[in-house]
């Protein structure tokens, strides 16, 4: 695009959305897929193409799978990066490549939207949203757009929820669901269904009371906002005493998931705030639990608390994986749950949109639980390892959890749930006298230096923490697992293939494993750390891997934690590159088309 | 405050354009007295979360203790300037003899104000590492030397933080002069 006509793009951008800025390069191109974007309706969202990845775990379920299989096992080693593209933001890369019909949605650290041409790379439109200069929030990123009709929405940092025009990249409107000088601020992808975009707030770290809103598609008009912890009188405020719920967190940072048949979307939510448990005595209702929400009016059908009066910074925010599975000889609606808390969940969804607890198994070490009640899930705790205001104790594991916001992965062809976990770490940790909480200001009662160097090295960590998991949720056992060294904070992709993709080490690498083995079959060390999902699409007949590298965010904050107790400084540059890989035979002809 | 409220209120629809609204509004909150940097006069102030506050002394400071969190007040309209962020500083007191010029002369009786704000990426800085005589950044793990007027001495911030130059009057902390360089950090 010559100069007069980039600037002509810009100056219009400007006239309609003074905020913004769009800088487009469409109308260069001979074959922009943008002429041909199809809308995103309910029914291609609960039923994606294979060469399309409509939003950011691939399905409604939550799956993070791709059944396409021109990429294998077999085939896997001649796997190789076709383009790349710098994103120009540093901190936390997390979301996937986002692909409808060949256009692709990226989102970046700072509110950024690049939409590309998703099999050559070529940058179609960009979109940064302007935040307050004073803004700023302890997780700095975004874990990708959601698509709906003929726009893109995006969360934003100051939690407004932003529509843009899917073909030019201007805003279309913009919705605020909060209040960022409070505390609040978002950094999830929206779950759309039936005409609701629907987001939730994170900020438990600054005493906010978590919510979940839905905004209508077409107008931004908010239709219902259900809060996470009850008001009093409403179900639930009985586990809350005083005005503890006003401040008590029950954040939702991550989307949930969403099962069209019954039109219920299920949402994790964080830990209760401040961290320390009797700073808020009660079950805390419903923080660290999934809730069942009717995605037309908002309530609240259901819930199952995995812990209560959380004391360990435990957040249960990923949302259950919805898969049907056999449990004992019977045929269950299930969910699933790698919980930060270090067990493996197993649920039922009933047909009222009650979650009926099925089974609970440790999946790393774990020596909080005492046990749980076959009946209801819920665990007694060992007080020896339960945290409190001028009590300090280890536990295991690690605030941080056995799985962290990264998503899992389920494969319907090998039958396996898998999780990044991290295993033998635990943590060390106690509260200090609270003063009054003042808006926006960190309101946690435990000092930010213990946080810093709270990690405690368990048996076998000189080994490795870093795993991934592959579970057969109908044995109930774990088949397989990959070691590594040190962090994993890869969500996991996996395909058709018989493949899984992930990255989530500080040594930069992004690997494929054979999902039924976990034998490592391929490898790239990229630019940078890699916590994004990956994601996978084809077009033309080209099946394509992609994933956004760019370290930051609680990996590089547990890489510090790691220093400050480990006899080592680990360098990993951060730096946001979008990688996209396909098999050798495609590559040149990709790249010459690309630059013809 | 009433641009808090304004916001605290918005659970808002803006249409195309209304954007350019918002932004206006916080120009124009920036130009309100609470929201204006710190001038020459102020006096620092503890705010205790309920909209009380009170001067710090200078005799409270013990050295090298923990830094306290402070707001510019202005002593004849008594408005606390915390309706901007970017005007929290660090109070704390320092042992002379250690200091370099500048500080020395932004500085009175060992008593310095630096800016709050990381010039990283604008996380609060609110540790002070003993041992290493440091401010340390929670967020990014950034470290400022507050002996050598704020300068870096370990990335990823690659700025100085500001300092709020200041004297002692009647064992008061009162602002003498302005930032040494604007507070915050470039997104």
């Amino acid at each position: 695009m010559s100069f007069a006509k980039r600037f002509g793009a810009l100056t219009v951008a400007v006239a309609i959305a003074p905020a913004a800025f769009a800088v487009g390069g469409a109308a260069a191109a001979k074959s922009n897929p943008l002429d041909k974007y199809s809308p995103v309706t309910d029914s291609r969202l609960a039923n994606p193409e294979p060469e399309n990845w409509l939003q950011w775990r691939g399905n409604y379920q939550g799956w993070t799978y791709s059944p396409l299989d021109q990429i294998n096992a077999d085939n896997v080693d001649e796997l190789v990066p076709v383009w790349s593209y710098s994103t120009g933001e540093l901190e936390g890369h997390q979301a996937p490549p986002i692909v409808n019909d060949g256009v692709m949605f990226i989102s970046t650290p700072n509110n950024q939207v690049i939409a590309l041409n998703a099999e050559t790379g070529k940058e179609l439109w960009r979109y940064k949203k302007e935040i307050p200069e004073e803004l700023f929030q302890l997780h700095p990123t975004n874990r990708g757009v959601g698509l709906y009709g003929d726009k893109v929405y995006l969360a934003a940092t100051d939690a407004c929820l932003v529509a843009l025009d899917a073909k030019t990249g201007e805003e279309a409107w913009e919705t605020c669901v909060a209040d960022w000088q409070d505390g609040y601020y978002m950094t999830l992808s929206p779950l759309i269904a039936k005409g609701n975009v629907m987001v939730g707030v994170s900020g438990g770290e600054y005493g906010i009371r978590g919510h979940i809103s839905a905004v209508d598609a077409e107008t931004g008009e908010i239709k219902w906002k259900t809060h996470t912890i009850p008001a009093p009188g409403e179900p639930g405020s009985e586990t809350w005493k005083g005005d503890a719920w006003k401040t008590g967190g029950a954040s939702v940072w991550i989307a949930g998931t969403y099962d069209p048949d019954m039109g219920i979307a299920f949402y994790g939510t964080g830990n209760g705030g401040p961290w320390m448990p009797d700073t808020r005595p009660g079950d805390n209702l419903y923080a660290n639990s999934v809730v069942a929400l009717d995605v037309k009016t908002g309530e609240l059908k259901g819930y199952h608390q995995y812990h209560w009066n959380d004391a360990w910074d435990w957040d249960e925010v990923s949302p259950p994986v919805i898969i049907d599975y056999e449990h004992k000889g019977k045929k269950i609606k299930g969910l699933v749950h790698a919980g930060r808390n270090g067990y493996l969940w197993t649920l039922e969804r009933k047909k009222d949109g009650s979650i009926q607890f099925v089974d609970a198994e440790k999946y790393v070490k774990q020596n909080v639980f005492k046990s749980i009640d076959p009946k209801t899930g819920r665990p007694t705790y060992d007080p020896a390892h339960t945290p409190g205001t001028g009590k300090t104790v280890t536990f295991c594991p690690s605030l941080w959890g056995g799985k962290d916001w990264p998503p899992e992965a389920y494969n319907p062809k090998t039958g396996l749930f898998y999780i990044p976990a991290h295993e033998n770490l635990c943590s060390e940790m106690g509260g200090v006298e609270l003063g009054p909480r003042k808006s926006g200001e960190l309101y946690i009662g435990v000092p930010i230096a213990d946080i810093l160097t709270n990690i405690r090295l368990a048996e076998g960590a000189e080994d490795h923490i870093g795993e991934i998991q592959a579970w057969d949720l109908k044995a109930g056992k774990k088949v397989w697992q990959f070691n590594i060294k040190e962090m994993n904070w890869g969500p996991i992709l996996t395909t058709g293939g018989n493949l899984l993709f992930s990255g989530g080490s500080n040594d930069r690498v992004f690997r494929a494993l054979d999902a039924r083995t976990g034998k490592k079959l391929w490898q790239f060390r990229a630019n940078s750390g890699i916590t994004a999902v990956p994601s996978s699409w084809s077009v033309n007949g080209t099946q394509f891997i992609g994933v956004q590298a760019g370290w930051g965010v609680d990996a590089q904050r547990m890489q510090g934690a790691f220093d400050a107790v480990m006899d080592h400084t680990t360098v990993v540059p951060q730096g946001g590159v979008l990688h996209v890989f396909a098999l050798k035979s495609k590559a040149d002809k990709l790249i010459d088309a690309a630059t013809r | 405050m009433e641009r808090r409220n304004f916001l605290k209120s918005c659970a808002c629809v803006a249409a195309i354009g209304t954007t350019a609204g918002l932004a206006s509004k916080a120009d124009a909150a920036s130009k309100k007295p609470d929201s204006q940097r710190p001038k020459p006069g102020d006096l620092l102030v503890i705010e205790d979360g309920h909209g009380n506050a009170r001067p710090i002394s200078a005799s409270e400071l013990v050295l090298e203790a923990q830094q306290v969190m402070a707001f510019p007040q202005d002593p004849e309209s008594g408005v606390i300037r915390s309706g901007s962020r970017f005007n929290k500083v660090m109070v704390m007191r320092l042992d002379p003899a250690l200091m370099d010029e500048t500080t020395k002369n932004n500085s009175e009786d060992g008593v310095v104000a630096y800016s709050a704000i990381c010039t990283h990426q604008g996380c609060d800085v609110n540790s002070f590492v003993a041992d290493k005589k440091e401010f340390f950044c929670f967020c990014h793990y950034s470290r400022f030397n507050p002996y050598a007027a704020g300068d870096v001495t370990n990335g990823p911030a690659t700025r100085r933080l500001a300092m709020l130059p200041i004297k002692i009057v009647d064992d008061l902390i009162v602002v003498k002069e302005e930032f040494t360089r604007s507070p915050g950090y470039k997104k």
